[in-house]
């Protein structure tokens, strides 16, 4: 497919990425008066949550937990705890559930249900589900938009060897569940032949030891498992990509994605994709070395760039150890290294398929920029969104002819929203995905 | 001089530390045959008897052999420090202080060789023994800089015509009898506090581990402590031990160890003898038999992950082990049901390997112990889970984990302190049950809360009854100047090692009030 480029040629990158950008918010804003995804009432619950720091802190340690509080009672009494002097500022619903807890009013299964419907239905904004029949409503939903749908299997932390063979089934059921139902599922249009099933996988789902100090052994032991998700993967025809957790397993992820590309009758089949941080301050030495490497075995990957979303933890977790702090110690350095990222992903197409997963409009611009003054075609990059969160921007890049895929959780509602509260927990940058769907 | 700052752990995520460290101890590997002679007066005295240290993993691979002392060494060893306390004493702190932080900065460069040693002589896994030397290095830093902020005095109060000053003087002769299990790092810790308060120090080491003590008193040595101010006493607490805490001499005992030493300890010194010309002073720090409790509303991944850390970490021969679970009945079942599976996993191995999770138990006698617990608790409760013996390496002294459920509270598993990885896991009904129950024993070092309760967390701060204690995070691995560690109850007497209380425990004060008038007028 030709790009025809949309302005003149000669204009810098940094003015076109201020023209694309302008356009793509202004998009976003008609967008945005279409939407209905969310609904008046989450919105208030939500705006509220993030009204105020003590508050908001309240709200995700308390939905944190809420998945193990398995009686009413208990429920009840979080809810004392959690809010003890907000509760004349809780909206509505809340202040209903939180006054009426108490003795003679109503009886705590009564407050429990009102809790959890709530949560449940912030969560439906977020959360696929958790069945087949959820993903696959999704993957019809989003296609009839022309979007694509990644799947992130939402789950406790891998304890055991029968955990992490647990979650070895649970992805090679959903690879071959989900490709058999969607085989007669036409991709979307101007996507090119991009893969209509993917899913994301955890390295640390994969292993119960999955720890730097044996190396070896760790990575032995998580491709065991990942070889048997990669074959049906291939045999299905379906994308997977490794995503990228702690700073501490990134060398780790690395050393499976190389050693499942040289898998023999593997390695030349699978679509496989990983993910670097740009918030990580050797990235950018890591993708050089990462380059030279698919160069000379004569492979291409996948790369999802993103941010990255640790900060706070990967921060705490260097300065207890008293160990230089691996990410960028500012959000401006991270955004200029996304940048320049981008340009050297872009200029590496023969050996990446490149991916942005990003909401910021101006680092979206940025790429399509880049990728202009480079003469590639519009399906060069693929733009990444988290699902649920930013519907606006991503009919903005439709719009403008550029693939999109949403990243959904899979996974029971409020276990899931709890999941995902420690995600935000760990790094308050991330809240700001939940804003930007207020403005 | 600067601030205390906590010394980096090792990372082993970056593969050239991991490349250093295993060819060091391949290096130390070879090195290993040493012979550790007692130290007196900064020469090496052989005394016809030698106590063999072996690699535990190995035990036909002897690490070195160390001199034992015989009553005649003691006696030379205290005389000897005895001449040296007054000038000791009288050394500006300064000085103590630069040698402090030449020691550190030397076992910063030697950390990986000490560490690789401590794997082999004691058997603990490579980061449990990087933590061991970082803590000692930590400890050297931390008491020079307590050390001379305390030379400072406190401030009383003074009114014309006089001048009120109080300080602190050293106590005398110091005895350290050091434990095993952190073999550098507690040593250090006894050693350079006692050190750095002016008193003069003789070594005893701990029978498995008088080697890492005989190359920790040669690096102090060398960072210029004096040869006359530190001992090297190698021998059997029973005999070397016994002797120098009976001494009216020493006026100083430090001990880490066991609670029957340790409360002997404590009477041999409220008994003092006709020849004492002062009451001798005892740091004693005992054992435990700690605690987690488990809420219904805990983070399941995060206490299991806290449970095998604390409990299992080292073989779970760390004082601040946890060696009782108790839960929540709502959470109970789930959390048996994911702890047994993972700690089946945990690899027990020589812990050279990187993967090692538990390495042998420390000696022949312990591995009995252990394994005749097990045995036991197996007869006459619920084992949820016991290493099967073909799993467990064929020499060595292992002893892989264990988990023992519907164990009587009042049963000597439930109270008395193992030593070993075995968990006793207790269901409850309610939260103040669990800390009712966390409660029911003699001691009170460490324990810990997995819960999401603001109101249960507090409860559990106010009525927790221990030295440390930890919520949401695993119970283990207290760091100097954070984290000061020591027991409540009859796990110790408050000290807080890697606290800013502690050497006020190796001093005593003296207050010092002048005229500063001659028949009313001032002088100055």
């Amino acid at each position: 497919m030709s790009y025809a480029p949309l302005a003149p040629p000669g204009l810098a990158v940094e003015d076109r990425t201020q023209e694309i950008a302008r356009e793509l918010l202004e998009r976003a804003r008609r967008e945005h008066h279409h939407l209905t995804t969310l609904n008046r009432w989450t919105k208030r619950v939500l705006a509220w949550s993030l009204s105020d720091a003590q508050l908001k802190a309240g709200v995700l340690r308390f939905i944190d937990c809420l998945p193990s509080l398995t009686t009413p009672q208990a429920v009840a009494r979080h809810l004392h705890d959690y809010f003890p002097l907000h509760h004349l500022r809780l909206p509505a619903a809340f202040r209903l559930g939180v006054s009426l807890s108490r003795p003679g009013l109503l009886t705590a299964p009564a407050v429990s249900a009102v809790v959890r419907h709530i949560v449940e239905q912030v969560a439906r904004q977020f959360i696929a589900g958790s069945h087949l029949h959820d993903a696959l409503g999704l993957i019809h939903r989003m296609a009839d938009r022309g979007v694509l749908v990644s799947f992130d299997v939402l789950g406790e932390q891998v304890t055991s060897d029968d955990e992490a063979n647990t979650s070895v089934r649970r992805y090679t059921t959903l690879i071959s569940e989900l490709s058999t139902a969607c085989r007669r599922l036409h991709a979307p249009d101007a996507v090119g032949d991009r893969p209509l099933v993917h899913l994301s996988i955890k390295p640390s789902s994969l292993s119960a030891h999955f720890d730097p100090v044996s190396f070896e052994e760790s990575v032995a032991d998580a491709l065991r498992r990942l070889r048997v998700i990669a074959r049906d993967a291939v045999d299905h025809d379906v994308a997977i990509t490794l995503d990228m957790e702690q700073y501490r397993l990134r060398d780790l992820t690395l050393e499976l994605a190389r050693r499942l590309l040289v898998e023999p009758g593997l390695g030349e089949r699978l679509q496989l994709g990983i993910v670097l941080q740009a918030y990580l301050r050797d990235t950018p030495q890591v993708f050089g070395e990462l380059l030279s490497w698919l160069r000379d075995h004569g492979r291409r990957l996948s790369v999802r760039l993103v941010k990255g979303a640790y900060w706070d933890s990967e921060v705490a977790y260097a300065k207890q150890r008293g160990w230089l702090l691996p990410v960028y110690h500012n959000k401006r350095q991270t955004d200029e290294a996304f940048e320049r990222l981008t340009e050297q992903m872009l200029s590496h197409r023969e050996l990446v398929r490149p991916e942005l997963g990003s909401h910021n409009i101006r680092s979206i611009a940025h790429a399509m920029a880049v990728a202009e003054s480079l003469g590639s075609s519009k399906d060069a990059v693929e733009y990444q969104l988290l699902y649920g969160m930013g519907d606006a921007i991503q009919g903005a890049i439709r719009q403008l002819g550029f693939p999109v895929r949403v990243y959904a959780p899979l996974g029971e509602l409020i276990p899931g929203m709890a999941y995902l509260v420690r995600r935000i927990l760990e790094n308050t940058a991330n809240e700001s995905f939940l804003r930007q769907d207020l403005e | 001089m600067t601030a205390f700052q906590n010394e980096p752990l090792a990372d082993f995520s970056d593969s050239s530390q991991r490349t250093r460290f295993a060819s060091t101890l391949e290096q130390v590997r070879r090195e290993c045959g040493w012979k550790a002679p007692c130290v007196i007066g900064g020469q090496p005295v052989v005394t016809g008897r030698w106590l063999p240290s072996v690699n535990p993993a190995h035990p036909s691979h002897i690490v070195g052999q160390a001199a034992l002392a015989r009553s005649e060494e003691v006696d030379r060893a205290i005389a000897c420090a005895l001449r040296a306390q007054a000038r000791w004493a009288r050394t500006p702190v300064e000085t103590r202080a630069e040698l402090l932080q030449s020691a550190a900065a030397r076992l910063r460069q030697q950390r990986a060789w000490f560490a690789a040693l401590a794997v082999l002589e004691v058997g603990k896994p490579w980061r449990e023994a990087d933590a061991d030397v970082v803590e000692a290095i930590d400890f050297l830093d931390y008491y020079r800089a307590g050390a001379l902020e305390l030379a400072q005095g406190k401030a009383v109060i003074q009114q014309p015509g006089e001048s009120n000053r109080y300080g602190y003087v050293p106590r005398g002769v110091c005895a350290v009898i050091a434990p095993w299990n952190f073999p550098v790092g507690i040593l250090a810790g006894m050693a350079s506090s006692a050190l750095a308060a002016g008193n003069v120090v003789i070594v005893k080491p701990a029978e498995q581990s008088p080697i890492l003590a005989s190359f920790f008193v040669r690096l102090l040595h060398e960072a210029g402590v004096p040869e006359d101010v530190l001992q090297y006493l190698p021998g059997l607490g029973e005999e070397t031990g016994r002797a120098l805490v009976e001494d009216p001499r020493v006026a100083l005992v430090m001990f880490t160890g066991s609670k029957a030493v340790g409360l002997s300890i404590l009477r041999t010194v409220g008994n003092p003898s006709a020849a004492q010309r002062f009451v001798k002073h005892a740091v004693v720090e005992m054992g435990g038999k700690n605690a987690i409790v488990v809420d219904e509303d805990a983070d399941l991944d995060e206490a299991i992950h806290g449970v095998l850390i604390s409990a299992f970490g080292y073989q779970g021969q760390k004082c601040s082990a946890a060696s009782r679970l108790i839960v929540h009945a709502a959470l109970y079942d789930r959390l048996v049901e994911r702890l047994i599976p993972a700690v089946a996993g945990l690899r027990v191995c020589d812990p050279i390997e990187p993967r090692c999770d538990l390495g042998p138990l420390i000696d022949a006698d312990a591995k009995t112990r252990v394994t005749t617990a097990v045995a036991e608790a197996a007869a006459s409760s619920t084992c949820l889970y016991r290493s099967p013996p073909e799993r467990l390496p064929a020499e060595g002294f292992f002893c892989g984990p264990a988990l023992c459920a519907e164990v009587d509270p009042r049963s000597p598993l439930a109270q008395e302190e193992l030593f070993g990885p075995v968990v006793c896991l207790f269901r409850v009904r309610s939260f103040s049950e669990g800390l009712a129950l966390a409660n029911d024993t003699a001691y009170g070092l460490t324990g810990g809360v997995y819960s999401r309760s603001p109101s249960h967390l507090k409860e559990a701060i106010d009525s927790f009854q221990v030295g440390n204690l930890y919520l949401n995070r695993p119970i283990t691995g207290s760091l100097v100047g954070r984290q000061p560690f020591g027991g409540a109850k009859l796990s110790g007497l408050g000290t807080k090692a890697g606290g800013p209380d502690y050497l006020l425990q190796l001093v005593v004060p003296k207050t010092i009030c002048e005229n500063t008038t001659r028949h009313g007028i001032p002088l100055e």
